[in-house]
Formats: structure tokens, sequence, C-alpha cells
């Protein structure tokens, strides 16, 4: 005999247990599982920046697929950081096709240069008065990115006197103002930004790789110590800390350097951010209520920017013993992000469907629309993903671009 | 070592033993007279329950895979699971009520299902068993079991020395216990890659 009052209480449990079910885990469903299809999503991404430059050397920044159409508009910092993902993919994928894609873009980045002082910018036209730290610290990031692929110098002279932007413009705290006045010849104090901080922190760490013994070192370190300890006050982030691949990219970068056990516990936390955010995603993919419950897909710009994320982290986790324990769950989500990307890819028979498939092949669109980095971060992040699923952990290749 | 004790805290909070001591006293007596019936009682249930919260051990990795839920996530639907126990006990002091224990087999149910191995334990051993690993999970549950066991057994002096006023407000308090823990199970779960 069952008591009716433990009886109700079953009947209660059951109703608490569905409501969990549907509202706090729904089935996290993770797309492609073939490591080998997710590499030719890869490939297709890469491809479709490389097919997608204009004449001048700018790509296609944005493109509606319904309507067919290409509206005005650019961004030098993402011109920059397509470019770096072309010199990512021409040395992991040994693509030449992607490497003189890059060329001719980086070739429009030395015509768009602002100089003064000792140092030079990347700007667009209008905002040669103001050239944004980001995109100058990604140009640098590109021109390191094609230094591995080819072992080729040629730029180092220019990757240093674009560098002196980036230490122009580093406060003492190891902040950085976002852009130098130069009609005022002072730099502009009021403006902030989220992630120039991290692709600063980047470029620098990546100048100190490439020219060890010039002071580039402290620079990085000094704005590691900011990022690691004010930019999320600064910056005034609702959840710290921000989920920021720039930053993840760093510390990969400067974890053969030594990290503080201040900087592990940030990088930790930041681990555990874009973790949630892949498991948000994958609840998303698992069940129609799942998508009800999670809002709205993020489009593949910043879903690519969690992945890549996460494959810097795991190469922290791989080097460094303290962050050991995380290694494999970042192996895991790294498998699941990557795996939804490539799922949620338009490939050759989709894009057949539409009137420039060219424009279609290889990308993702959110909304009908496609915007280039929307390539270039979901390519960086599968391709440092799978570096991390086959263990590879020096994230240059293995063999150079003649 | 650190984990498997800080495991067995949370386990130990959710088995919420001064909760279940009224309704065990009422099914054993709580006299000096009764310390034979209290012993028997007091196996079953505890061996029953050690038995289910170890195969929920053994089961948490196909349990998880059947649901298509990483254990991180598991962590926020444990701590919610949780909740009724908590608020029972904020609010009564008992995990039990003293109409409850009228069955045949009270040993079994509702002292060891769901007195001790209920949603909320078995929820915090699928949890801690992800986070932590089988075998640290599944020694935290044994002493876990252990010391809700020794507190039972202690029930009836412990009322009588105490007062069964007391006892409600160490109920009370393991409600609190239980809150603290989901709290730090749904935080880890946010926080976990």
């Amino acid at each position: 005999m069952i008591a009716r009052a433990t009886l109700l209480s079953f009947g209660l449990w059951i109703v608490l247990l569905v409501f969990v079910r549907v509202a706090v885990i729904p089935p996290e469903t993770c797309g492609i599982e073939s490591e080998e299809r997710i590499a030719e999503s890869a490939v297709a991404a890469a491809a479709w920046m490389t097919r997608n430059q204009n004449v001048d050397g700018t790509y296609v920044y944005l493109y509606y697929n319904e309507s067919d159409t290409i509206p005005n508009a650019y961004n030098e910092v993402r011109h920059a950081g397509v470019t770096m993902s072309l010199y990512q993919a021409a040395g992991r994928l040994s693509d030449r096709e992607a490497l003189a894609t890059a060329d001719d873009a980086l070739a429009w980045m030395e015509e768009n240069l602002v100089r003064h002082d000792d140092w030079a910018a990347l700007a667009l036209d209008g905002r040669s008065n103001r050239p944004p730290l980001g995109a100058s610290a990604l140009m640098v990031i590109a021109m390191a990115e094609r230094r591995l692929a080819t072992a080729d110098t040629q730029y180092d002279d220019l990757m240093r006197e674009v560098g002196r932007y980036l230490t122009a413009l580093q406060r003492d705290d190891g902040g950085f103002y976002v852009s130098w006045q130069i009609d005022a010849d002072a730099p502009d104090t009021v403006g902030t930004s989220r992630f120039y901080p991290g692709e600063a922190l980047w470029a620098l760490a990546l100048l100190h790789e490439a020219f060890p013994g010039e002071g580039w070192d402290v620079h990085a370190r000094d704005a590691l110590h900011f990022i690691t300890t004010q930019r999320d006050d600064v910056e005034d982030v609702d959840f710290p800390p921000l989920a920021d691949q720039w930053t993840a990219y760093g510390l990969a970068e400067m974890v053969e350097w030594g990290l503080t056990d201040q900087q592990i516990d940030y990088a930790r936390k930041l681990a555990g951010r874009f973790g949630i955010l892949v498991r948000t995603a994958s609840q998303r993919e698992g069940s129609w209520y799942g998508s009800l419950l999670r809002g709205e897909d993020a489009r593949a710009s910043g879903v690519g920017t969690w992945t890549e994320g996460l494959a810097g982290l795991w190469r922290v986790a791989a080097y460094d013993d303290r962050l050991a324990d995380i290694k494999d769950k970042t192996e895991e989500r790294l498998h699941c992000i990557s795996g939804i990307l490539a799922d949620r890819q338009f490939d050759a028979e989709e894009a057949a469907d539409y009137d420039t498939p060219g424009l279609v092949e290889g990308a993702w669109f959110h909304e009908g629309e496609t915007r280039m980095d929307d390539q270039q971060h979901a390519f960086s992040g599968i391709t440092y993903a799978l570096d991390a699923l086959a263990e590879h952990q020096m994230r240059e290749p293995e063999e150079t671009l003649e | 070592m650190t984990e498997i004790l800080r495991a067995a805290v949370g386990v130990f909070a959710t088995l919420a033993p001064f909760g279940l001591i009224p309704a065990f006293l009422a099914v054993s007596g709580n006299g000096r007279e009764d310390e034979d019936s209290r012993g028997r009682t007091l196996l079953l249930t505890v061996i029953t329950a050690l038995a289910v919260l170890l195969v929920a051990v053994v089961l948490t990795d196909p349990f998880l895979g059947f649901l298509d839920v990483s254990g991180e996530s598991f962590q926020g639907a444990a701590a919610v699971i949780m909740a009724p126990l908590a608020i029972r006990l904020l609010w009564s002091g008992r995990s039990l009520g003293l109409s409850e224990v009228a069955t045949s087999r009270p040993w079994l149910l509702p002292l060891a299902i769901p007195g001790l191995a209920g949603p909320a334990s078995l929820g915090i051993v699928v949890a801690y068993s992800g986070r932590y690993g089988e075998t640290d999970a599944a020694a935290a549950v044994v002493i876990a079991i252990v010391a809700a066991g020794a507190l039972l057994y202690a029930g009836g002096f412990l009322q009588r020395t105490l007062g069964e006023r007391a006892i409600g407000v160490l109920g009370r308090l393991s409600g609190a216990l239980i809150v603290a823990v989901a709290i730090e199970l749904a935080v880890n779960g946010v926080r976990s890659v």
C-alpha cells in the first residue's frame, strides 16, 4: 500500500521533471559529426572568400541571397580580418589561391595606410583622420599569418611600422586608446572598444613571436594584464568575462611565455563563457522548443568567434597543466560547434537554387544576409577546432608555402 | 580527497536527514526499547537508498546520453530539481510528512525512496558523477549515506535531548544548505566549459 500523499508527491515530481526537461535541459544536438565533412566546410568557406574578391583587392562585404543584391558598404577592420583568415588558409590548407587573394587584399591595405610620426595605420578614406586601432591590429596579425605560412620576410618592416601604431595608442594601464586624431596630434581619449584591446594584444604577441628581443612582449604583457583585470569593468560587460576570441588567441600565443595564476583563472572563466554559448546553441538545434526557449540562431560570425575562442583556449589547456582538466570538455564543445557550423553552411546543391550560386556556396546566411566575416570567423574557428581534435598543438603550419 | 568531501557535503545536504528524523521515528519508534527495530529499519532504508544512488552513479553517462544533455547543463537541472525539497524543508523542517509513512514497507517507501534517494539526491548524484567522475561520486555517496544513517540512528536520542523544536530548526537549516548547494551547482553549470 502506498499512501495517497506519496502518490501525489510522485505526480508532482513528474510534472516538475517534465518542466525541467523542456525549459532547463532541452536536448543538445551537434550537427555534422564527421571531421572530414567539417574540414570540407572550411575549404568551402575559404573558397567563398577567394572567389568573391573585387578587382581592387576588397571583398564582397554584404550579400542578400533573396534579392541577389550587394549593398554598397565596407569596413577596413573586417577587410583585415578576412585577409588574416585567407593567410591561415594558405598556411593550413596549402591554398595558393588564398595566398594570392590575400596578397591582393594586403596591397589594398598598403594603399590605405596613413603615415604619421614613426607609425603607419590602416584607415578607409573617410576615417583617415582617426585610424581605428582594430584595423591596424588585424593587419599586423594578417601579415604575421603570412609570415608563418610562407616564411617570407618582405613585410617585416611594415609589420613593425604598423605595430608602432598599436604601442603609440597603448595607455600606461596597458589598455588602448581607440584611435589617434591626426589633426589634433593626440589620441582619442573618449572612445572605447570592447574588442580592440584583444586584437591589439594578439598582434603584439605575434610581433614578439616574429621579432623576439625587440620589446613587443612588454606591451603584450601589459595589454593582457589590462584585459584580465580591468577591461570587463571599463567596458561595463554585463556577464563577464567578455566572450572575446582575440584575447583567447593572445592567451594561446603567450601561454609558452608563462601566464600568472590570475590569467589562467581568467582563461578558465573565458572557456566557461564560450562553453555555455556552445551548449545553448546546441540546445537550440536539438528540438523545436529548444529554439523557442533559447531564441534565434546567432549568425555565423558570432558562432565562429566562439569556436575560435575555444580553440585558442584549447591550446592554453593543452600546454598548461593548470587547465588540463578542461581540455577534453573543450574538445567536445569544439567538435559540437564546428559540426553545427558545417551543418548550417550552404552547399553547392542549395546554392544552385539562387541567382548567383558563387555568392551562396560556402557561405552562412542569417535572415537572408551574409557578411564577409561570417565566412572569416567560421573558417578560422573550424580550422583551429580541427587542429584541436587532431591534437595539433602548434598553431603554425607544419610546412611553409614556397 | 577535497573534491570527494565537497561532493559528500552536497549529497548529504540533499539526503536531509534532520528533515527525515520525525518520519523515521514515527516508523521505528523513538524510545530506548525500540533500538532493535530502529536498527533493522535503518539498515534496510540505508542499504536500499545506497543501492539506488550507486546505480544512479553508474548509469550517469548512459542517462545523460539518453537525454542528449551534457553533464554541465544537467547541473542547472539538478539545481531546479532540488528546489521543492528545499522549500518543503524551509517551510516545515521535514522532508516527509507523517501521513506519508503509513505504508506496508515504510523502510522502502517512503523512507529509502524518496526519503533518502529522492529526486533531489538522485539529481545531485548524477550531476556530481558527471562533474567529479564516477569513483569520486560513489565515494561521496557512501560517506554521505553513512553520515545520514548515523544521524537517523541517533534521531531518538537527539529528539529526546534537543526536543522536537530543535530538530525542526535543524531541518529548516538543511533546507537552507540545499539552497546553497543548488546555487553552487547552477553557477558551476553556467561557468563550466
